[in-house]
């Protein structure tokens, strides 16, 4: 038996799996929507059309047709607004429902459901008068009824999500959510039962549906409806914003059960388009809301295709897709296609590396000023984002409102620097191989990073790379997204890490730098002048005020450095240009006057 | 052989317990909780502790797994966490194209696999032989993926654009009956030839080697001695005997047919149970994980049932009593 045959099989089989591994580690894989975090947030400034001949034709919408969108991952299918806990079932979510406000050219809020809404003199009361043209896609007419509907929904104490902390400034709601964490620490604890802890939740419930709640979330009649607070808190208006539920729909299902009600699965809403059906893993349908309050939809269908991040640009290339999301490293593929429009526009997340203030390693600022000069990171936006992204100085990223390029300048890679700023911090010894010594010990760390993100996973070998030339050697972990989130938030305080952070419109950063919160524990990092500025920056509704606070904010957070700002990726659109019309992309992006598109009717 | 089929049912029971108490160790040991991946710093960190301690994620193993097993008794999965929906629906809506995928796949492999492993066989050190070892190896040695994409470019994007690119059926269409089956079986194509073409050089060397074994048997001498043709000492006296392996290979293929395959159910974009496997897992979604892997157990407990009765079917020898 000639076995040279064997072996040549062998190694073409060896070689061929391999390469599979290669390109299996670098396609996108879900369970990286929730580490995103605020789903469907979009960016900000310019957002350049790329493809020749520009967006915009001057020809008349025509009706009809059908539009073909596609996005990687499947939606679970929780089509529900206050209970979706991905931005895949968001994509969904965003056309069919509608809130009380949403998002100008400049991204601040302006009124959507609403004619109008005015926050008192004192900050403590916002009024919103509701437009009295908006129905149901079942026809059923829009009130105040559903957006009280809504926010006590979340509050219920049975309420099977969890965004029932944005809106503990609402009056007397901050003490009812202590009283109820309270009780489940003692049935935790096994102090109480789950049933005596659930009546006694019940009751505080009841208590201030009597009392406070009558003020905190009250309908003034069918069209008026006024918020109140205990203290004037400014992120409150951006999550007054999010879509709305049919309180007729809903009403005496019990609130613990929301999930299995059926209008979750299929929803009804009050946005431009009216959901049909979704066909598991394959796509969701949906058709025009005709009753659409900002104008009726030219277009009449939609198909969501769920596609394959890899066939997907050839379906769009056939003229299968109309819409697909790109990668920086595809562009190339789809640039010059005259049918073709990219549209790029900053994102409102970033990424970094974290870093744990409890190691003596890290916790001098000059060392973390020093990591953050040795990265490379031009180098990971030139070559793993091929441009497309920005390098990041401070917790709000080149597209938010609130970023501010004056207040903090661009910090280049400087090793001398680098090597200045440790050698300060007493790294002055080197070892047989060349590290950093101090007091006999190297400076050496692991750093856990996650799979999954495949421009975050190639960072973690060149940060290795950047930091051995300052003398800082770094051990690499690779582990699957669910495990490194518990070893990072719960508790297990690994030295560094990578991760990512959606940041909200707000400037305010929620609990991400609050020492006594699960992401400030991640890092141990105190400050009492950041914890100042934050409490007073939150009680300032004026965004003229605010900026000042924010940006010495930003800039305190610049120099401190909790964690080591990375980059924040572009987004990248890819849109059919000889069936898409109509379209104006701006900072919320490409498609966000959907009900204003049509298709061209050659090319249907 | 009936007597022998309860007893080995019964002898079931027992072992998928014991399956089952296992696979719900190994997936509650694994670091993490179907909330841990939820860091959004929206998620208010009381009420996912609530929701914890509503899922009993706190509990003691032993309370979990009772509670799991007296629900499974009564029929009752469970409700997924994460997907909010019963998880006999979830794993049902997924179940059909799943089978369909397999079974085209599998069909490709045993069309191809075993009258190539007999040519092989046959034709031993012939070019034909050669020939067709170089093939399926070939084959085998193209990843499912790739093999997908370059099908795609030839016949779906590019090339001959006859058959649909991704899906189990054309999307907004509602279709029923007949045009549903036609238009399913045309997107079932290219992922069944994807998925399958790799597998055809594994049965075919079992195939081929088997035979060669028998080849050489006294018995098929003494039959062509007999003056039998040639065409009944090959496909009646040494096909049967050769199949003996196969068989066995097939059954314990079972839990594989059923499991999906991650890969290509994502280029195709296929509604499998391998991509829900694949996000419960990442997720820790153990209701949805538990009933997977138990259902994946109870497919290889009866593949290999399946198998054992398949040499009584195949080979006279095997007699149970």
């Amino acid at each position: 038996m000639p076995s040279w045959k064997r072996i040549v099989g062998i190694i073409a089989v060896a070689a061929l799996q391999f390469g599979c591994v290669l390109a299996t580690l670098s396609a996108p894989l879900p369970g990286e929507a929730a580490a995103q975090g605020t789903p469907g947030a979009s960016g900000h400034a310019r957002t350049r059309a790329e493809a020749p001949g520009g967006a915009e034709r001057q020809d008349e919408p025509v009706d009809g047709g059908t539009l073909y969108l596609s996005m990687f991952s499947a939606p679970r299918g929780v089509f529900n607004p206050i209970l979706m806990e991905d931005g895949y079932d968001a994509n969904i979510v965003g056309l069919v429902f509608a809130g009380l406000l949403t998002r100008d050219e400049r991204l601040e809020l302006i009124c959507d459901l609403c004619e109008s809404y005015s926050v008192s003199p004192d900050q403590r009361e916002v009024t919103f008068r509701l437009r009295k043209d908006v129905t149901w896609h079942d026809g059923h007419p829009f009130t105040a009824r559903d957006v009280v509907f809504t926010f006590q929904a979340i509050l219920h104490p049975d309420y099977p999500g969890v965004l029932t902390g944005d809106y503990a400034a609402l009056r007397g709601v901050g003490a009812m959510l202590e009283q109820r964490a309270a009780l489940d620490r003692a049935q935790a604890g096994g102090r109480i039962s789950a049933r005596e802890a659930a009546a006694q939740k019940h009751a505080a419930w009841q208590a201030w549906l009597d009392g406070d709640g009558r003020q905190a979330i009250r309908a003034v009649d069918d069209h008026t409806v006024v918020f109140a607070v205990d203290e004037p808190h400014a992120p409150l208006l951006q999550n007054l914003a999010i879509p709305l539920l049919p309180a007729h729909r809903f009403a005496g299902f019990p609130v613990g059960e929301m999930g299995q009600h059926p209008d979750t699965r299929r929803p009804v809403g009050t946005g431009p388009y009216r959901f049909v059906r979704y066909v598991p893993d394959q796509y969701v349908e949906l058709v025009r809301h005709e009753a659409y309050h900002r104008g009726r939809p030219y277009i009449e269908r939609i198909i969501y295709r769920i596609a394959n991040q890899d066939v997907a640009i050839g379906q769009l290339l056939a003229g299968e897709l109309d819409y697909v999301p790109l990668k920086p490293g595809d562009v190339v593929l789809v640039q010059g296609n005259p049918n073709i429009g990219l549209f790029t526009r900053p994102d409102l997340g970033y990424q970094y590396l974290g870093l744990n203030h409890r190691n003596p390693l890290f916790a001098d600022r000059r060392v973390r000023q020093a990591i953050l000069l040795s990265i490379d990171r031009e180098g990971i936006v030139r070559h793993l984002l091929k441009g497309y992204g920005s390098l990041l100085e401070s917790h709000f990223p080149r597209g938010h409102p609130y970023h501010d390029p004056e207040a903090i300048p661009t910090r280049r890679r400087d090793l001398a620097a680098a090597a200045r700023l440790l050698a300060e911090a007493g790294w002055t010894g080197r070892d047989a191989e060349g590290y950093l010594v101090k007091d006999g010990r190297t400076f050496r760390f692991t750093l856990v990073y996650p799979s999954g993100n495949a421009v975050r996973t190639a960072t973690a070998p060149l940060i290795q790379a950047d930091l051995k030339a300052v003398g800082i050697r770094v051990d690499l972990q690779m582990v699957e997204f669910a495990t490194l989130a518990e070893m990072v938030f719960g508790g297990r305080q690994p030295d560094a890490w990578l991760l990512g952070w959606g940041v909200g419109l707000d400037p305010d950063p929620g609990p991400v730098f609050d020492p006594e919160s699960r992401w400030g524990r991640a890092t141990g990092w105190r400050s009492d002048r950041s914890a100042a500025l934050l409490r007073a920056g939150a009680r300032l509704l004026d965004p003229a005020k605010r900026r000042p606070l924010y940006r010495e904010w930003a800039r305190l957070v610049a120099e401190e450095l909790p964690v080591i700002f990375l980059y924040s990726q572009d987004q990248i659109e890819a849109v059919r240009l000889d069936r898409v019309r109509g379209l104006r992309p701006d900072a919320r992006g490409s498609l966000w006057n959907i009900w204003e598109l049509w298709i061209a009717p050659e090319r249907r | 052989m009936a007597g022998f089929i309860v007893r080995r049912l019964l002898q079931l029971l027992p072992t998928l317990l014991l399956a089952s108490v296992l696979i719900f160790l190994v997936i509650h040991l694994a670091p993490g909780d179907p909330y841990s991946g939820l860091i959004d710093p929206r998620a208010d960190p009381a009420k996912v502790e609530e929701l914890r301690l509503r899922h009993c994620l706190d509990c003691p193993l032993p309370v979990r797994y009772w509670r799991w097993l007296s629900g499974a008794f009564r029929g009752d999965l469970g409700t997924s966490i994460r997907f909010r929906v019963p998880v006999a629906e979830l794993i049902g809506d997924r179940l059909g194209p799943t089978l369909a995928l397999g079974a085209a796949s599998e069909s490709i492999v045993l069309l191809a696999g075993i009258p190539f492993g007999i040519l092989a066989a046959v034709r031993r050190g012939t070019w034909v032989d050669t020939l067709v070892t170089i093939v399926s190896l070939g084959a085998l040695a193209i990843p499912a993926f790739f093999l997908g994409l370059l099908l795609l470019r030839w016949f779906s994007l590019g090339g001959l654009q006859i058959l649909p690119s991704a899906g189990f059926t054309t999307p907004g269409t509602p279709l029923a009956g007949t045009a549903l089956f036609l238009d399913a079986a045309r997107h079932l194509i290219l992922p069944a030839t994807a998925l399958g073409v790799t597998g055809i050089a594994g049965l075919m060397s079992h195939v081929r080697s088997a035979m060669l074994e028998v080849l050489q048997q006294d018995y098929l001498r003494t039959a062509r001695a007999k003056g039998l043709p040639e065409r009944v000492v090959i496909y009646k006296h040494a096909l049967r005997n050769a199949l003996i392996p196969v068989v066995t290979l097939l059954g314990l293929n079972l839990p594989a047919l059923v499991g999906g395959a991650i890969i290509t159910e994502s280029i195709f974009q296929w509604p499998g149970i391998g991509r829900l496997t694949y996000t419960a897992l990442l997720e820790r979604d153990y209701p949805v994980l538990m009933a997977l892997n138990v259902m994946f157990a109870v497919l290889t407990l009866v593949g290999s049932l399946l198998a054992d009765i398949g040499y009584a079917v195949v080979d006279p020898r095997v007699r149970f009593e």
